[in-house]
This record gives C-alpha cells, sequence and structure tokens, in this order.
C-alpha cells in the first residue's frame, strides 16, 4: 500500500514539474515568435522596418539613453556623466515634439515653434516680408545644414563681429528679425522691443530643442556648409541657367516666390522688396551657397555641384532687395559698402542698370520688374 | 516593427496589378522626354494660355459627351470630375498641369493606355481648353481612405514631413490645404487613394518620371509602402480644391 501511494504521489509531482516546464518551453517559443514576427512571416504580412522607422527608433532610443544616464548621475555623482545624444548620421538628435513638457514652460515652447513656422501671422507685426524662420531653418529649426536651432541654442552669448558685442540669444534674434525678416517695413516699424514675449517664447524653443546637448560644443551639422571654391569663382550670370533649370518651377522665375489659393507663401520670394534684406546673412553669397547647396530643390538636399552652388547663389544674390538698415546711420550707400559689406556680395555694385542697396521706392521696383521681367508687379 | 494584416494589403496588391497590367499594355515607346516636356516651366507656360469661348465650348463638349468613337472624359472621371477608385480626380486641378500630362500622354512622357488612345484624338488647343474647363470644375470630394494605411503617419508627412529620410512635407509644394499651388503643383486633396499610391509607386520605381526638376522621385524613393498608403489615404480624407471668388488671381500667383 505504502509503495502503492508513494509511487502515485511521485508520479503526481513528476506530472506537475512536467506540465510547469512545458509551459515554460510554450512561453519561450511564444515569446521568440512574435519577437522574430514568425507569424506574420509564415503569413506574407511581414515588413521590413522602413529607414524611417529605424531613424526614429534610434533617435527614440538615444533620447532614453540620456534620460536614464542622467538619472543614474543624479543618484550618483561617480557615475558615468551623461554622452550627448546622437542618431545613426551622427548628429545630435533633439527631442520629439511630443515630448514638449505639458506645464507653463511647454506652453511657451509651443508658442515659439508657432512663431518660428509662421512668423508673418504669430509675430506679424515685427514682419516686413513674406518670410518665416522655417524658410531657412528647415524641419522646424530641426535639421542639420540647415542652421538648426539646437546648435544657435548653445552658442550664445557670444562675442560678434557683425555688431561688435557680446550678443545675447535676444539680441541674436534681434538681429533675424531685423535683417532677415526686414522689420524696418513692419507693422511695429523695427524688431520686438527688448524682453518682448516674442523673444522668450523662440528662447524656450531653442532651450528645450537643444536639451542634451553640451555648450559651447560646435556641434556637427550646425549653420550651413560652405561649398568648397571653385577654380571658375561665382558668376551670376552663369547661374541664371542654373536658377531656371532647378529654382524658377517653385520660386517663379522673377524670384516673387509662389502663394497656394490661401493666400499663403508656399514658396518664399528671394529678392525684390518682400525678401529679406541687405543686411541679413543670405545676402553673402557663400552663405547662401552652403544653404543651397546642403537644401535645395527641397527634399533634393547636396544635388547641385559646388559650382552650381556657388553661380545660383551669385545670381540669386545679384537682384535689388530691401536696403540695409544700417544704410540709415551712413552717409551713402557707397559708405554702407565700406563700412559693412567687405565680404561675397554685391552690395554697392550696379547690376541690370540698378545701384544694388539703394531704398527700393514702388516706381523703381516696378520699373525694374517691368524692364527684367517684362511684366507687372504682383 | 510594423506588421500589416493580408486584409489591408489587398487593394494595394490590386493596385499594383492595375499598374502591371497598365505597363504591360503600354507602348514600348522610351520615355525620353522632349524638351518641352523636360522643362520645369512647361506647365505655368501651358496654364497662362487663352482658349477661345468656342473652344471650351468644345472642351465642354469631349468631357460630357466623347469625341466621335471615343468615350468622353466623364465616362471614367464622374460627370463632375471628381474621379472613383479607378479614375483620379482631375476636377479643380491647375490648368496648366492637367494640359501638360496631356502632352506627356501624347508624347509619351507618361504612361496609361487608356489615356495615350484618347489624347490621340485631341488637338493642341483643345487640352488646353480641357485642361481650363477641369481647372474651374468644382466638385465635392468622391474620395475615402481605402488602402488601410495609419492615417496620423499620413498626416505626418502631409503637414511636416519626415525629415530623418528627407521627405519634405506634401504641403510645402502643394499647397497649406493641399490644393495646389500654381500650375506645376496640382491639388492633392481628396484625390482617391489607390490613384497616389499608385502614383508615388511609379515615381519610385521610375515608371513615372515627369515631374519638374524630378522632385516627386526623390520624395517617392524615400517613402515605404506602408508611407505611401499612409499618405494616400490621409490626403483622401480632405476637402476637394475650393477656389473662392477669386481663382485665377490667387492660382496664377
Amino acid at each position: 500500500m505504502n509503495t502503492h501511494n508513494e509511487n502515485q504521489q511521485k508520479s503526481a509531482a513528476t506530472r506537475m514539474i512536467y506540465g510547469v516546464l512545458g509551459a515554460v518551453v510554450l512561453f519561450v517559443i511564444g515569446t521568440l515568435l512574435y519577437r522574430y514576427d514568425v507569424l506574420a512571416m509564415l503569413t506574407d504580412s511581414y515588413s521590413e522596418p522602413s529607414a524611417s522607422q529605424l531613424e526614429s527608433e534610434a533617435a527614440r532610443k538615444a533620447r532614453q539613453k540620456l534620460a536614464e544616464e542622467r538619472k543614474q548621475w543624479d543618484e550618483s555623482v561617480t557615475a558615468k556623466a551623461p554622452e550627448q545624444p546622437t542618431g545613426r548620421g551622427g548628429y545630435y538628435v533633439p527631442p520629439a515634439e511630443a515630448d514638449i513638457p505639458d506645464d507653463e514652460f511647454g506652453d511657451s515652447v509651443r508658442r515659439g515653434r508657432e512663431i518660428f513656422l509662421n512668423t508673418g501671422t504669430n509675430a506679424g507685426e515685427f514682419v516686413g516680408n513674406g518670410l518665416a524662420c522655417a524658410n531657412c531653418h528647415l524641419d522646424s529649426g530641426r535639421l542639420e545644414h540647415a542652421a538648426p536651432m539646437w546648435a544657435a541654442a548653445v552658442s550664445y552669448p557670444a562675442y560678434r563681429g557683425k555688431n561688435k558685442q557680446i550678443n545675447t540669444m535676444e539680441d541674436r534674434v534681434n538681429g533675424c528679425f531685423t535683417y532677415s525678416m526686414n522689420a524696418q517695413d513692419s507693422e511695429y516699424g523695427s524688431a520686438p522691443p527688448a524682453g518682448h514675449q516674442v523673444y522668450k517664447d523662440l528662447e524656450s524653443y531653442f532651450y528645450w530643442m537643444a536639451d542634451g546637448l553640451a555648450l559651447n560644443s560646435s556641434p556637427p551639422g550646425q549653420g550651413y556648409p560652405t561649398p568648397p571654391e571653385t577654380e571658375l569663382g561665382y558668376d551670376w550670370q552663369r547661374g541664371e541657367q542654373v536658377y531656371a533649370d532647378n529654382c524658377a518651377v517653385c520660386h517663379a522665375t522673377d524670384g516673387q516666390g509662389r502663394k497656394d489659393l490661401n493666400g499663403r507663401y508656399i514658396f518664399p520670394p528671394l529678392w525684390g522688396p518682400h525678401s529679406f534684406n541687405w543686411g541679413a546673412g543670405m545676402h553673402r553669397v557663400n552663405t547662401a551657397a552652403g544653404f543651397i547647396q546642403a537644401n535645395m530643390p527641397l527634399g533634393k538636399r547636396f544635388s547641385l555641384s559646388d559650382q552650381e552652388a556657388w553661380d545660383v547663389a551669385a545670381y540669386v544674390m545679384s537682384f535689388p532687395r530691401p536696403a540695409d538698415p544700417r544704410l540709415s546711420d551712413t552717409e551713402s550707400v557707397d559708405e554702407t559698402t565700406d563700412k559693412f559689406h567687405q565680404h561675397k556680395d554685391y552690395h554697392g555694385q550696379t547690376i541690370r542698370g540698378i545701384k544694388l542697396g539703394e531704398p527700393l521706392t514702388e516706381a523703381s521696383w516696378a520699373r525694374f520688374m517691368e524692364q527684367n521681367f517684362g511684366q507687372e508687379v504682383r | 516593427m510594423k506588421k500589416q494584416s493580408r486584409v489591408y494589403r489587398a487593394p494595394l496588391i490590386i493596385a499594383l496589378s492595375v499598374a502591371l497590367q497598365m505597363g504591360l499594355n503600354a507602348s514600348a515607346a522610351s520615355a525620353e522626354n522632349s524638351s518641352k516636356t523636360s522643362d520645369p516651366l512647361a506647365a505655368e507656360y501651358l496654364g497662362t494660355r487663352t482658349v477661345s469661348n468656342e473652344a471650351l465650348e468644345d472642351a465642354r463638349q469631349i468631357a460630357v459627351n466623347g469625341k466621335g468613337a471615343t468615350w468622353s472624359c466623364a465616362s471614367c472621371h464622374g460627370e463632375d470630375g471628381a474621379g472613383n477608385s479607378t479614375a483620379p480626380r482631375i476636377a479643380g486641378l491647375a490648368p496648366g498641369y492637367i494640359t501638360k500630362q496631356l502632352h506627356d500622354y501624347e508624347n509619351g512622357a507618361r504612361k496609361n493606355a487608356n489615356m495615350e488612345y484618347v489624347v490621340q484624338e485631341l488637338n493642341e488647343e483643345q487640352m488646353l481648353a480641357l485642361g481650363q474647363y477641369y481647372g474651374a470644375l468644382e466638385s465635392p470630394s468622391s474620395a475615402s481612405p481605402d488602402l488601410g494605411g495609419d492615417i496620423r503617419r499620413g498626416r505626418q508627412l502631409a503637414q511636416q514631413g519626415d525629415w530623418r529620410v528627407e521627405v519634405p512635407a506634401c504641403f510645402s509644394c502643394h499647397g497649406s490645404s493641399g490644393w495646389g499651388v500654381s500650375q506645376a503643383f496640382p491639388a492633392i486633396a481628396a484625390q482617391h487613394p489607390s490613384y497616389t499610391a499608385v502614383q508615388l509607386s511609379n515615381w519610385k520605381s521610375g515608371r513615372r518620371s515627369n515631374s519638374p526638376v524630378k522632385l516627386m522621385h526623390g520624395v517617392a524613393m524615400a517613402l515605404s509602402d506602408a508611407d505611401i498608403r499612409a499618405v494616400a489615404d490621409y490626403l483622401a480624407t480632405l476637402p476637394p480644391p475650393q477656389h473662392g471668388n477669386d481663382n485665377r488671381a490667387q492660382a496664377g500667383n
């Protein structure tokens, strides 16, 4: 009897162990099947992750790693210091838009982003042309080699030769409004006054975007790359054909850009009264050549040769545009040229019968357009 | 990792089969562009040409009743040009764009057996007039998402693009509502998903290559099949182009 009972108990215990083991094995197999998408492969619905998914996964992991390393460093000062998050291409990975915090600071970041994208709508009284920040700082200011704002955010305060003084980020943004946004022709008549909310919100947006980047780190992808100088040099007349072949379909032959049915500029004006003025950095042929080669045409980055980039930049910058605001502090266009335009540009030169840098009037612009593009000003 | 169920794939397979069939039917003529076709401003030139009132009336006849032995535009694209799952919306697309496509079917730069056949019946003025007729036509949307695409992803691609793979936003060229910009960038809002998806696939494969400066080729190359379904479905959720009171003044700009 005893033996029999023992046998029975033993076999019950054995069965239980086998049962548990079996469950574990099944669980592991199931997990593996799921993990490697075997079921999807068997049913022919498996798809390789796309390049975009791989990039976005790498970006997510980089930001997550930063958060973990920060936590460890916070808990123990002897832990490894956090590293800057980088993506598959090696460039800094800014936080995702969805990660803007849900608090007062986040509200400011979101307002800053809206100003950045739709400057004419959200900071309209200080905008004197048809441009927005995001026209030159692509992907909402996030794209490497398109003067990303994360790189700018860790570069100020700094001394700038342009105005020979220490510039805070507010000073720098003031410069953007003064020159690139041509604030002199805006409703307010100049860049936002010191301490204005527009600065606070833009600075919040930039600061948030640079979270994880070291101060003064000159990160790869900052600014615009300058193409190497070519043997032929640059020539605006050679650039005309490059423009016709690559740019005119969007920015129009007359360079005045195009609006959509809602009356919004979709392709910004490149010269003339609705573009940036002679004080904007982009009027320099080298800056424009870099921007264009690295970013234009949209979706075809780095498709133009060095020579094409230099020539087409020269072509665009050989047209009239709003006067340099510093002109009013000087005696003449020539003096402005001497003081502020000792670099690669056409300020002060007479091209197509017009002295570049002279203030544009409605009449002079209309005459210029009629003579050069045979059409009425639109 | 994205997994697509077989059900969601069916419309794509159908769409691709249609594309394949069109490929087999199409003439083997080389797609070498004539100088007219490869001019990036071709649509703009065509869009600014004027046609007589008689030609416009003639175009309306062709659109509604057809010409001689050839069927009407409406028989495939619908009476109001809003299209359906087998033929795209053409109502509200820029006149210059439409006329350029007709030219391209004629000279082999764009392939589609049906369209290559019908354009043989059309002269230059009729192509211009048909562009203007359909460009001015407003009609409600008959499109709806049916490819099982991820609408949120589609919205992201349309509004912001995906710069990680160098895809600009659709709207950065096709207008802030997808209603098109000027003559070269057609309306894409309220387009039928099957059409949008097949065209993107064709640009990706190189079968279609008649976009100015080959802009669409680069974009399509960077899109995965799931992205193509996503964006095609999203665009189908949008309202169709509406000109308002003053369409020509704005559209020509």
